[in-house]
């Protein structure tokens, strides 16, 4: 299957598109030379990946969505990051996806193209404080017990320094992955926006 | 009618007579897998909101304060569905004192932040209506209707949406308020229902029919507008992947209104696996 197919078809885990990302060869090298590189780094853009995207854009052509061109820039970010994939599936609930970094959580909104942070008529920017508890409360109220557990997992983190970060990722046609990372903290400084 | 009886209820659910309801849990009636009604999860994550860490209340107090009846309330309602009545009736108990603390809590006045100079207006931007419906829910169940038209004295027009809300249910809501906090027709309460009713948000314009036969108050219009209410219910809003709507909140509260006016709007239990009861007590 075609990456950016792949990538473009959403409610794939993380942990399987990293999986099959990091054995296609421009790909998997760049993995190898980023990982860790920005752990420390709050916000940025990863200029390691410019080739890599590149062949992204080139291999998939017209298949490669703005979705999937986020998602591919938000796994190279979380790569630069050091961060752990999970299982999170990502389906309707809006988070796209969930990273580890030792027990520290990472929500990670992936932004491809022209694409922004959608402004909620409420008072939410997406990736706010608000917004996230939203969907985290939208979690806990969930049928299906993976996504119950996943609620948990992250109400719990919230409650705890350290716990619960978010990350924006932002990977324009022609660009690489820019980056910014927050803390829980952060986030509470204005709730409304990321 | 079947009945169950539980240590400190007059009459818990009726049932209709199809079921053993000595055999059959609410949520086996109702064909949800015991894997989705986990109370003893529930029941951790109440602990843990009803015993907020040091870091939650000094970095994120509204968040803990507008958790805490979200919490009550999912417990309430797994307990609910697991038949542990006991359970559900003691959160259901709690819950609207939980909410007239989010809504008028003096610790709105210590927690306003910087940008806000002052203006206690930002409250009316933050969540408020799932809380607010929680908490007219569960003042209906336990026949609290003070508390009721206590918590309904805190929506009005400066109310925002919530994250996920939709207009024509903010609408709805306002008009519930206005209703409750006055009991009749105001100016405000027409511009509200006719909000409702144009919108193109199908919940929001069924709901306000069942608000309609409150305010015409004829049991017939009331039994009609339930029963219809109830199937649009069943059909579209009991299916979504949401544990908090496997019980109408619509359906129960204006069950236990008519109730307190004298009205059955359901006499023959057609829809009582999607009410809550917990007692027949009426408090007016």
């Amino acid at each position: 299957m075609k990456l950016g197919v792949a990538l473009g078809q959403g409610g794939i885990p993380s942990a399987l598109i990293f999986e099959a990302l990091a054995d296609w060869v421009p790909f998997g090298k760049l993995m190898k030379k980023v990982k860790g590189a920005y752990s420390t780094v709050k916000k940025g853009a990863i200029g390691e990946a410019k080739e890599a995207m590149e062949h992204i854009v080139k291999a998939n052509g017209k298949h490669l969505t703005a979705e999937g061109l986020g998602e591919a820039g938000a796994i190279i970010a979380a790569q630069a990051k050091n961060f752990k994939a999970t299982d999170f599936p990502s389906r309707y609930h809006g988070i796209d996806s969930i990273w580890r970094d030792g027990d520290k959580l990472i929500i990670v909104e992936a932004k491809g193209g022209a694409s922004a942070l959608g402004k909620t008529v409420s008072d939410g920017q997406q990736m706010s404080r608000n917004w996230i508890e939203a969907k985290i409360a939208k979690l806990r109220k969930s049928a299906d017990p993976v996504d119950k557990k996943w609620g948990e997992d992250l109400y719990t983190a919230s409650t705890k320094p350290g716990g619960l970060e978010a990350m924006v990722v932002k990977t324009p046609h022609g660009g690489v992955p820019e980056f910014e990372h927050k803390t829980w903290s952060e986030l509470g400084v204005d709730p409304t926006v990321f | 009618m079947n009945t169950k009886r539980g240590p400190n209820l007059v009459l818990t659910r009726p049932c209709s007579k199809m079921f053993l309801p000595q055999f059959m849990k609410l949520h086996e009636r109702l064909k949800i897998p015991p894997t989705a009604v986990d109370v003893s999860g529930c029941k951790r994550m109440l602990e843990m909101a009803e015993n907020p860490t040091a870091y939650e209340l000094e970095t994120n107090l509204d968040g803990w304060k507008s958790n805490l009846p979200f919490e009550r309330y999912l417990l309430g309602i797994h307990a609910y569905l697991a038949d542990e009545l006991d359970c559900a009736e003691e959160q259901f108990q709690k819950l609207p004192t939980d909410v007239v603390e989010y809504f008028f809590g003096e610790w709105r006045k210590a927690f306003l932040p910087v940008k806000t100079k002052g203006d206690f207006r930002y409250w009316k931007k933050r969540a408020w209506m799932e809380i607010y419906v929680s908490g007219i829910l569960t003042c209906a169940i336990i026949g609290q209707w003070k508390q009721a038209v206590l918590i309904s004295s805190y929506p009005d027009q400066e109310c925002g949406l919530d994250v996920d809300g939709k207009p024509a249910d903010r609408s709805f809501l306002l008009a519930m308020a206005e209703w409750l906090t006055h009991g009749k027709s105001t100016v405000k309460l027409t511009t509200y229902i006719s909000e409702a009713v144009q919108s193109k948000t199908p919940r929001a314009r069924e709901e306000i029919k069942l608000l309609e036969a409150a305010l015409n108050g004829s049991a017939e219009k009331a039994i009609e507008s339930f029963s219809a209410y109830m199937r649009f219910y069943q059909k579209k809003i009991f299916p979504l992947n949401d544990m908090t709507e496997k019980q109408s909140k619509m359906g129960t509260f204006f069950w236990h209104w008519w109730m307190k006016e004298g009205v059955n709007v359901d006499p023959e239990n057609t829809f009582s696996d999607f009410v809550i009861r917990i007692s027949n007590q009426v408090q007016k």
